[in-house]
């Protein structure tokens, strides 16, 4: 084992946390791999494990697999999951699922959204100090923005509300969770409509609960957005089984082309 | 045979399927005989131009002159040498290794290369901010990149340049003369530059991978730079 002035040659060197392969046993985040998490741990456990840099206890387990199981929202049609069928249409489905959820990362739509959320509870709790009273919450969202500095985890397309955030409401009240930002998001929700007349989403409810669960802001984003693979992973996978012709090119008679006529470059005399 | 003993069922109603969308998919650049902006390809820009100009009409949605074709041919070759020594190449290289195969080096190397563009051009708002307010009085000075890569510009280089891109200046560094380049040919947005610094680098970046690659794993310093394992500093719970 070696401790001191490592590495012995002076080559450039960084630190890590992350792990360690070893002959009988490896290091995973500072656990013991066989020993601590063969067979104790969920996969749920182990991506908190590899952001948070600690297990989590029963309760906040419960409530990041909800945060994982209430993202289950995997119709073809929502874009991000276009993008992973649509290239995993041309033959491999990991490809499919690493583009699906590049193309929500830290994006305008989607659990990437979550980081800068995140970002947003910090300075409603810097400001307000306790979330206790609905009334300034209101006036903050409003000024926030009347200001337009971007009100993430509001909007919610095709519909009057967001399904998500009942559901995930409900089971959080089920699990009796309490944590500071959840108590945020829950004053949030109520002052909304009033506020600023557009309904909350689920992002609101996920930075908030990644937050209670001890992530920084660019982990709830990143936790948030690896709760949703398993949506990434069916229409990739599907979409590479099936190869269907029409993910690969659409018809011409269901484009519409807006752009230029046909016309003559000026070095072919046009 | 019916849908349903073909396995199918009926799509219960929700609310995409209620959505206004448009019935059909909108095209702007290249229309559905492969015409780009209403140029046709093998009959008219595959003969008269090349591919620099074809990505300039792509980009700005008419065909540039000689001379811009020129600047961006020569910003591009500015930006060109990515080295194994630095991430898109070294990712590539090791991405190639794994998969034993060059699709992945290629895959790899340009989604690096993207993240690289963005960080060089998060790194040179105020530059960038400078030529899109026409480069008017003294160029911000340069962010000190030596990670990056990115040597002051020879003389003889912005001396040849100088005459047909104003803001072209000594003491540029190559990215920042690369920069002027593209913005003078008419690449003058967000999407274009970065298109510009990705596409630069992966001629350089594939071939060291396939090069590379050729060594194996056991010819890689699996160990540069080495790792020093840190303690954990959190608690796992407490229950």
């Amino acid at each position: 084992m070696t401790t001191e002035s490592w590495p012995p040659d002076g080559r450039p060197s960084f630190e890590t946390l992350v792990g360690h392969s070893g002959w009988d046993e490896h290091l995973f985040m500072g656990h013991r791999v066989f020993e601590e998490l063969l067979g104790q741990q969920s996969w749920t456990q182990l991506i908190a494990l590899s952001i948070l840099g600690r297990t989590l206890s029963e309760h906040e387990l419960r409530v990041a697999r909800r945060v994982a199981e209430v993202q289950t929202l995997a119709d073809p049609r929502i874009p991000p999951l276009w993008v992973a069928r649509m290239v995993a249409t041309e033959g491999r489905a990991l490809t499919g699922v690493a583009c699906g959820m590049m193309a929500c990362d830290k994006g305008v739509i989607g659990p990437g959204v979550a980081e800068r959320c995140a970002q947003m509870f910090l300075e409603l709790d810097a400001a307000l100090k306790e979330p206790e009273d609905a009334a300034p919450v209101g006036r903050w969202l409003a000024e926030r923005k009347a200001a337009k500095r971007g009100v993430p985890g509001f909007g919610i397309p095709f519909r009057g509300r967001d399904e998500r955030i009942v559901a995930i409401t409900r089971a959080m009240k089920a699990e009796g969770h309490e944590g500071r930002y959840w108590r945020w998001c829950l004053l949030l929700q109520e002052v909304a409509e009033d506020a600023i007349g557009i309904p909350p989403n689920i992002i609101l409810a996920y930075a908030s609960l990644c937050l209670d669960l001890g992530f920084d802001t660019e982990g709830a984003g990143l936790f948030a957005n690896m709760c949703t693979m398993h949506c990434f992973t069916a229409n990739a996978y599907e979409g590479m089984k099936q190869r269907d012709e029409v993910m690969r090119r659409l018809p011409d008679d269901w484009v519409e082309y807006r752009g230029q006529a046909p016309r003559r470059s000026p070095r072919a005399g046009g | 045979m019916t849908d349903e003993a073909r396995g199918l069922r009926p799509r219960p109603d929700g609310p995409l399927d209620l959505a206004p969308w448009p019935d059909r998919l909108s095209a702007f650049v290249v229309d559905p005989r492969r015409r780009i902006h209403g140029y046709a390809g093998a009959e008219d820009l595959a003969l008269n131009y090349g591919f620099v100009d074809i990505l300039r009409l792509s980009l700005c949605g008419e065909l540039g002159t000689a001379e811009d074709a020129r600047m961006i041919d020569a910003a591009l070759a500015l930006l060109a040498p990515v080295g194994v020594f630095e991430s898109p190449g070294r990712s590539a290289l090791l991405a190639q290794m794994g998969a034993g195969d060059p699709r992945a080096g290629i895959e790899v190397g340009w989604i690096s290369l993207c993240e690289r563009a963005s960080t060089l051009l998060e790194r040179h708002a105020s530059f960038v901010a400078w030529l899109e307010q026409g480069a008017r009085g003294e160029a911000p000075a340069g962010p000190a990149m030596p990670e990056l890569g990115d040597p002051i510009c020879e003389p003889a280089f912005i001396e040849h340049w100088r005459a047909r891109c104003e803001s072209l200046c000594p003491g540029l560094t190559q990215v920042q003369a690369a920069l002027c380049l593209l913005q003078a040919a008419g690449l003058r947005e967000r999407g274009a530059r970065l298109l510009a610094i990705s596409l630069a680098g992966i001629g350089t970046v594939v071939a060291e991978a396939g090069a590379g690659a050729k060594l194996g794993f056991k010819g890689h310093p699996g160990d540069l730079p080495s790792t020093r394992l840190r303690a954990p500093d959190r608690r796992d719970h407490d229950d």
